[in-house]
């Protein structure tokens, strides 16, 4: 019962303060699919350093690299998968 | 088929078996409107006094009866009235599809008259949005539309079709089957599902003190008859979130109320002894954790929701369990043993009837709202369905009347919309008409949205309003009496208007208790009255009433004020 792995997500910041990440999206390759991407990181207080969008093979998909900094990246990947255009995420730890 | 865009949206419309639009014309919308007025036999649009309650309406429309609701507004500021509507049902995860009007694609992105980016600014606030750029896109985006509207966790999703896409001519075909987006439902897919459920049916079977708390999620899922079994099974407490009011019958013996800032001391109180926290269709709301550090910390915690986001946001729990909850309970009945905690139900129970709150009145204002909605439950036998508006209003609906089924008590829980009420209840009357729908609101959201009470004299729909009249906004004032220093800025609105005669004016008919004799002979006046044509009563209650019990925002919920000089 002691070791529950309760932690509010302030605790969590605290664990990664600024970390770096990269996130490689599959989404389907749609006009505002960067944007909505986007709006998860920067409504989570993340500011993206590079990002980089380009189509994949038949163009109906869109391989999207983010690399950012920032307190609560760790924790956006399901928030990212939950975008309905998304495919897929991976983060990468630097 | 060649068929104008308009034609097609509501040829669609119709398809997804959407017979009834809550709107407001305007310029960018006229060519839908047209065609409205061709298939008004097949479509009933219901003309609200403004866009945002339109949305409310389509809103409780979807939350009375469990289908999608749609609004149709024109572009720019008919858009941007549907943004706080279209947030509400989001928050709520209540599925909706907004259809707005747009100016010609060739003056998108001109700054044109009317024009205003609302796929951008709907983005935070919808599960999804599109913009249509092509006649011949816009069956499959309006499948697509419902189909996101309703799959999963539900939500809110915007349809922006530019005028001349309205009119212009493509193929239409209608649908053998509706869309299903083989993405979203991949993405759904749970490979760890077999092993969640196994693991947490041993933690069922372990634990010696278990403790139900259900949220809007069982009702999203239908989830009422397996959460019943469920709870007999393994013979525990229940309690609910706000939006889970009803979900489980209050009149069960089981139930020992609302958990969270206003909820009872019993809930909270059995938190803190069970050793298995049940969450089932929740996510964990601030409002209802209070400070997370000390949550429920002495159990475990089983998380059931179909949000893979969910687990672990707000609350990390021990065992999660992601999927459907009607499927993932009728599971568990089947393969759990009936247990018998009758020592445990006891102590819940003894808890339940020991702080039951008793609320008094003054000599000047001697009704209180315990007693008016006490007497509206008795009056009709907790099978009214009751909206509110936010505030006190919100909490003493939630807290004194008894809801019996799922889809009774309808309230703007994760935004906290005030103005929310009076469109709720219209939506919920026009889809669920054989029901007695009564908004209960307080004169500060009265205020917000009194000019929907022309929405319920035009149409005729027989919704009781049903306004609390402290003449302050009481849940702001209740913050300033205890956090600042009874400093109460801005909140004492003494606005001495005559709702009868406003009533009056728009030709409803209106009713007033003042003195505790008038409690029930008014309620039961209004109800029969309410068999064919809208109701207000204004019921005047004393200013300085408190929601009791309360926790602090961010305090343990466990140790909730409750009384308040």
């Amino acid at each position: 019962m002691v070791n529950r792995g309760f932690q509010s997500r302030a605790a969590n910041h605290a664990a990664c303060d600024m970390e770096k990440q990269t996130f490689v999206l599959r989404t389907e390759n749609r006009v505002d699919a960067l944007r909505r991407v986007a709006g998860i990181f920067s409504r989570n207080g993340c500011n993206i350093e590079t990002v980089n969008a380009r189509p994949e093979g038949n163009a109906s998909v869109m391989e999207i690299t983010v690399f950012l900094s920032g307190e609560k990246a760790r924790e956006l990947k399901k928030a990212l998968n939950r975008l309905y255009d998304v495919i897929s995420v991976d983060v990468k730890a630097k | 088929m060649r068929m104008t865009g308009a034609d097609i949206l509501l040829e669609c419309l119709l398809e997804q078996g959407a017979d009834t639009v809550f709107g407001y014309p305007g310029g960018a919308v006229l060519n839908i409107y047209d065609s409205l007025y061709k298939y008004k036999d097949k479509i009933r649009h219901i003309i609200t006094s403004h866009e945002q309650h339109a949305g409310h309406a389509a809103d409780g429309y979807a939350r009375a009866t469990g289908k999608t609701g749609v609004v149709l507004a024109t572009s720019g500021p008919g858009a941007t009235n549907l943004v706080t509507a279209i947030a509400t049902a989001q928050m709520d995860s209540i599925p909706l599809v907004a259809v707005t009007g747009n100016v010609n694609l060739d003056l998108l992105g001109l700054d044109s008259f009317q024009e205003v980016d609302i796929t951008g600014i709907t983005m935070p606030v919808t599960k999804h949005n599109f913009l249509v750029r092509d006649a011949g896109d816009l069956a499959g985006t309006v499948r697509e539309a419902f189909f996101i509207a309703g799959d999963g966790r539900k939500g809110a999703v915007l349809i922006d079709i530019p005028k001349d896409v309205t009119a212009a001519f493509a193929d239409y075909e209608p649908a053998e089957n509706g869309y299903r987006a083989a993405n979203a439902l991949k993405k759904r897919e749970n490979p760890d599902l077999e092993r969640q459920i196994k693991e947490a049916a041993e933690l069922l079977r372990v634990c010696e003190r278990p403790y139900i708390y259900t949220g809007g999620g069982v009702i999203s899922a239908g989830a009422e008859k397996e959460l019943a079994l469920f709870a007999r099974i393994i013979d525990a407490p229940v309690s609910s979130s706000l939006m889970g009011q009803g979900c489980f019958d209050q009149t069960d013996s089981r139930y020992i109320g609302m958990l969270g800032m206003h909820g009872t001391k019993a809930a909270a109180e059995t938190v803190r002894h069970c050793d298995l926290f049940v969450a089932l269709g929740t996510r964990f709301s601030d409002r209802v954790t209070g400070d997370k550090t000390v949550f429920a910390k002495g159990a475990k915690i089983l998380h059931i929701d179909i949000d893979e986001a969910e687990h672990g946001k707000n609350v990390t729990p021990h065992i999660e369990v992601r999927g459907d909850l009607k499927e993932i309970l009728a599971r568990f009945n089947k393969m759990l043993p009936r247990r018998h905690n009758g020592d445990w139900n006891k102590k819940a129970k003894r808890l339940h009837s020991v702080h039951s709150a008793k609320q008094k009145g003054t000599v000047e204002f001697p009704v209180t709202p315990q007693a008016v909605i006490t007497e509206l439950d008795r009056l009709t036998d907790g099978e009214a369905i009751i909206t509110t508006e936010v505030g006190q209003n919100q909490m003493w609906a939630a807290m004194y009347y008894r809801y019996k089924t799922p889809r009774s008590f309808i309230s703007s829980g994760g935004l906290g919309t005030m103005g929310f009420g009076l469109g709720a209840a219209i939506g919920a009357k026009i889809g669920k008409p054989e029901k007695v729908v009564v908004n209960i609101a307080g004169d500060g959201s009265f205020g917000m949205n009194m000019n929907e009470l022309i929405t319920l004299a035009e149409h005729n729909i027989p919704v009781i309003e049903l306004v609390l009249n402290n003449s302050v906004l009481g849940m702001v004032r209740q913050w300033q009496r205890l956090f600042y220093g009874k400093r109460f800025s801005e909140t004492t609105l003494d606005r001495s208007f005559d709702y009868m005669k406003l009533a009056d004016a728009f030709g409803i008919a209106a009713f007033k208790i003042k003195r505790e004799d008038d409690v029930e002979p008014v309620l039961a006046k209004a109800l029969e009255t309410a068999k064919n044509r809208p109701v207000l009563i204004e019921c005047e209650i004393d200013r300085d009433l408190n929601v009791l019990p309360m926790v602090p925002a961010g305090k343990p919920i466990t140790d909730p004020i409750m009384e308040i000089d």
